[in-house]
């Protein structure tokens, strides 16, 4: 069990993985955050014409329209695809060192002239050979030599490509001496190094925690569909970041889809059953939409509306909405402090998702297209919350497991503790009890100071206390009023020989709960001998004629018509006797006079009866 | 069960089953005084058996531990062969265990040694009467056998489940009534109090399994498919 605990922690320290790969990044020293440094132009203009035109031929001027650079293209309907040309003025002044360009984001392939001059190619624009490339997942730097510029208007020239599927814009562009455009780009470049980072790293980190768990422990249910959520949406990450996929458009279009639709249909599906909402239906939609987004993608490539992919992941993304919804729902719940984890991570990734699309989609800010992208970081969030609760559902399994693994360990002990003060208990009551009296009587009989008749009744005697012994060792019954039945076969013609005559009022058709010691060990002896010693007293001391034994629920009596306690000072340590045996059977004793007859003693024992048997 | 057991005339022959000579002899002493005459006298299971195959008198005293065996066995046997036979257990203690283990294979009784020549007598002339001793330890082990473990008689025939005359002897003498009390508190006689539990023992002895297989074999039940196995 130790060693399963260890192991599972290695495991579940694996989710500390991105916190690891994030200070790895973080640790060679962050750029101060950016504060607007004295010569950067940040240009919000350009103009703009359709097709790939070469700065030397611009073609007719009635062709560009300026625009400005906000983002504004993204909701242009019918959406801004293919190919575009740019052209912004930005101004050197006198004496121009080392200068650089900066371009938060632009997509997707694009080559880049200054002052006419081409200064760098992303993937080769009008050329089929380069068609796979994305480049706008990275912001781009171009660094420029004092000999590119010259005092006064100079120009930036942009030739951008939208791979089909995708769509072709430019951001803000930052102009300006190259060290602080370089520190903004490195601020940048960064912040989205960040993001990779944290994405592979909780990626990597469920994967291998659940992926773990699933080979060692549970190959069905949430941990393999985590473990392969976790691995798709890190592949898709890898693709989507990665600006030479090396692969065809229509192929990677299908992987990315593949990856987003059955990454999120895996997580929610694993999630409703880590939540405790385990529900086939939920889980046949989920993977439906996600095997359809193969054949849509495959279609969109293939030259099928465009918005078909759209709406299909729509769907894909309001299921997943309605599965986070019906989490929150049940963390909502009394007594769901677990699975509100699961609703936070939820929510968390929906507030990212959300920021993007606010961003791209309705905002009016110039800059939304140079803000962080936060939609990757998403669905990893939610894996964290489900790694999380899986780490915690398991470390309470073991731990309940070593629990009950004490709790067995603990009856073991109590049941052997209890066998041997059984055995040490009959022990001495062979060894004071039979053995005592067979000792002293061979002595008798070897001295031969005992008469033959004596011999036998003391033989009898030892016998009788043998077959009481042996009558408590087999299983006590439970009631009161067997016990009291067999005692009084074995003592009853013992009375009858010393000349008293016995009254049994012992109910027949009541049940009689024993005291709550009987079942203590000993229990039954102490009732046996706390019997045997009051008729004892009775036969010694009192002088009765009669004895009457009666009993009810929740007490025992035996009463005498002798002398009284009064005139008895003799029964005094006896007493003592019958008190320790009252305590040990939890029960209460009382002696007073008799109750019925004119004189007489009555000893009686109490103790408390709790509800008739269920 | 009347029927089944009829009351030959005294008096009646009992084979001793014993291997120790001192309990044997006095029981030997005994056994005219209570209306017996021995047939027989076995020290071993062997022995035993071999007196059996020429021999299986009215009734049967059986110590359970013999040198070459369980004597329990030897009841099943002579039963089989004579079903009206009464054996009776010889037992040191009259502890509940062996002895219901005995009456399971047909016993009707037992016997306590080890007590005065004067309280075997008494037991060997209840046996002649065609009663048992009954101690309460053993009346409460039968009570709670009919309540958990028999819900249902073996066989539907008549009389082998409890009368209520039965069930009541059987409670009183669970609680320590003596004979003489029940029979007082119930209004029948001691003589009516013995026969009832002679046949609690028989009815418990037919519960068993092999006393049933020959009950139905007498009765011809073998070839009905719902003769329940036990």
């Amino acid at each position: 069990m130790r060693r399963e605990r260890r192991r599972f922690g290695l495991l579940a320290a694996a989710l500390l993985l991105p916190v690891a790969l994030l200070w790895a990044l973080w640790a060679p020293g962050a750029p101060a955050p950016g504060t607007p440094a004295a010569g950067l132009q940040t240009l919000h203009q350009a103009e703009r014409a359709p097709g790939l035109r070469p700065p030397d031929r611009p073609g007719a001027a009635a062709d560009w329209r300026a625009v400005a650079l906000d983002d504004a293209w993204r909701r242009q309907d019918p959406p801004l695809r293919g190919q575009h040309s740019y052209r912004l003025r930005f101004t050197v002044p006198g004496q121009a060192g080392a200068w650089a360009v900066l371009v938060p984001r632009l997509g997707d392939r694009a080559r880049l002239y200054v002052n006419g001059r081409l200064r760098a190619e992303l993937g080769a624009p009008g050329d089929a050979a380069g068609e796979g490339e994305d480049h706008s997942g990275w912001p781009q730097l171009l660094t420029l030599d004092p000999s590119d510029l010259h005092p006064g208007d100079n120009q930036l020239w942009v030739q951008l490509e939208g791979t089909g599927w995708r769509l072709s814009g430019l951001s803000r562009v930052l102009v300006g001496p190259r060290a602080p455009v370089v520190a903004r780009y490195r601020q940048l470049l960064l912040a989205q190094l960040t993001m990779a980072g944290a994405v592979l790293g909780v990626c990597a980190g469920v994967a291998l925690l659940a992926g773990g768990y699933a080979l060692g422990w549970q190959r069905r249910g949430p941990p393999p569909m985590l473990a392969a959520a976790a691995l798709l949406w890190g592949l898709r990450s890898v693709l989507w970041w990665w600006p030479d996929g090396g692969l065809p458009p229509a192929t990677r279009l299908l992987l990315l889809d593949l990856g987003f639709a059955g990454a999120l249909a895996l997580a929610c599906a694993a999630a409703l059953r880590l939540g405790g909402l385990p529900s086939r239906g939920w889980w046949r939609a989920l993977l439906g939409l996600a095997l359809l987004q193969g054949p849509v993608a495959l279609a969109v490539g293939l030259g099928a509306p465009v918005q078909w992919r759209a709406w299909l992941l729509d769907a894909q993304v309001l299921l997943c909405v309605l599965v986070l919804a019906r989490l929150l729902w049940r963390a909502a719940q009394p007594g769901q402090g677990p699975a509100r984890v699961l609703g936070l991570g939820g929510l968390a990734m929906l507030l990212l998702s959300g920021h993007d699309h606010w961003y791209l989609f309705f905002s009016t800010a110039p800059d939304a297209m140079s803000r962080p992208y936060l939609t990757p970081l998403g669905l990893p969030v939610f894996l964290l919350a489900c790694g999380w609760l899986l780490v915690w559902r398991v470390r309470r399994a073991l731990r309940a497991e070593a629990l009950a693994q004490r709790l067995r360990d603990r009856r073991e002990g109590l049941r052997r503790q209890a066998a041997a003060h059984e055995r040490h208990r009959l022990l001495r009551q062979l060894h004071d009890g039979l053995g005592a009296q067979l000792t002293s009587l061979l002595s008798a009989v070897q001295r031969r100071r005992i008469a033959p008749a004596e011999v036998e009744q003391r033989l009898i005697d030892t016998l009788d206390e043998l077959r009481l012994s042996l009558d408590l060792m087999d299983e006590p019954g439970g009631d009161l009023g067997d016990l009291l039945g067999q005692l009084r076969f074995r003592l009853g013609p013992r009375l009858e020989q010393a000349g008293l005559k016995l009254l049994w009022q012992v109910p027949v058709d009541a049940e009689l709960p024993p005291p709550p010691g009987l079942q203590r060990p000993g229990g039954a002896d102490h009732l046996r001998r706390w019997v045997q010693e009051v008729l004892t007293n009775v036969l010694r001391h009192a002088r009765a004629t009669q004895v009457t034994v009666c009993a009810g629920p929740g007490w025992l009596a035996i009463e005498d018509d002798g002398r009284g306690l009064a005139a008895d000072a003799a029964r005094g340590r006896g007493l003592r006797h019958l008190a320790e045996r009252a305590q040990a059977l939890q029960a209460r004793l009382e002696i007073g006079a008799a109750a019925q007859a004119p004189h007489g003693c009555r000893v009686a024992l109490h103790w408390a009866v709790h509800s008739s048997r269920p | 069960m009347s029927e089944t057991l009829p009351c030959p005339a005294l008096p009646r022959r009992l084979g001793l089953i014993e291997d120790d000579a001192a309990t044997a002899a006095r029981l030997v002493e005994a056994l005219p005084a209570a209306g017996w005459t021995l047939a027989w006298q076995a020290g071993s299971v062997a022995a035993a058996r071999a007196e059996l195959a020429r021999e299986v008198p009215d009734g049967l005293l059986v110590d359970l531990g013999l040198p070459d065996g369980h004597g329990a066995a030897l009841i099943g046997e002579a039963l089989r062969r004579r079903p009206d036979c009464q054996a009776l257990v010889i037992s040191v203690f009259g502890d509940e265990r062996s002895v219901l283990d005995a009456i399971a294979q047909g016993a009707s009784g037992y016997l306590v040694k080890g007590q005065g020549d004067g309280d075997i007598a008494r037991h060997l002339s209840h046996l002649a009467e065609g009663g048992s001793p009954m101690s309460p330890a053993i009346a409460r082990q039968l009570l709670t056998q009919l309540r958990d473990r028999l819900p249902q008689p073996v066989a539907p025939g008549p009389g082998e489940a409890l009368t209520g005359r039965e069930h009541e002897v059987l409670r009183h003498i669970a609680r320590g009534y003596t004979y003489e009390e029940t029979a007082a508190a119930l209004g029948m006689s001691v003589n009516t109090v013995r026969h009832h539990v002679k046949q609690i023992y028989g009815k418990l002895a037919v519960r068993s399994r092999g006393a049933a297989v020959y009950v139905a074999q007498q009765r011809g039940w073998l070839d009905r498919p719902d003769l329940p196995r036990r």
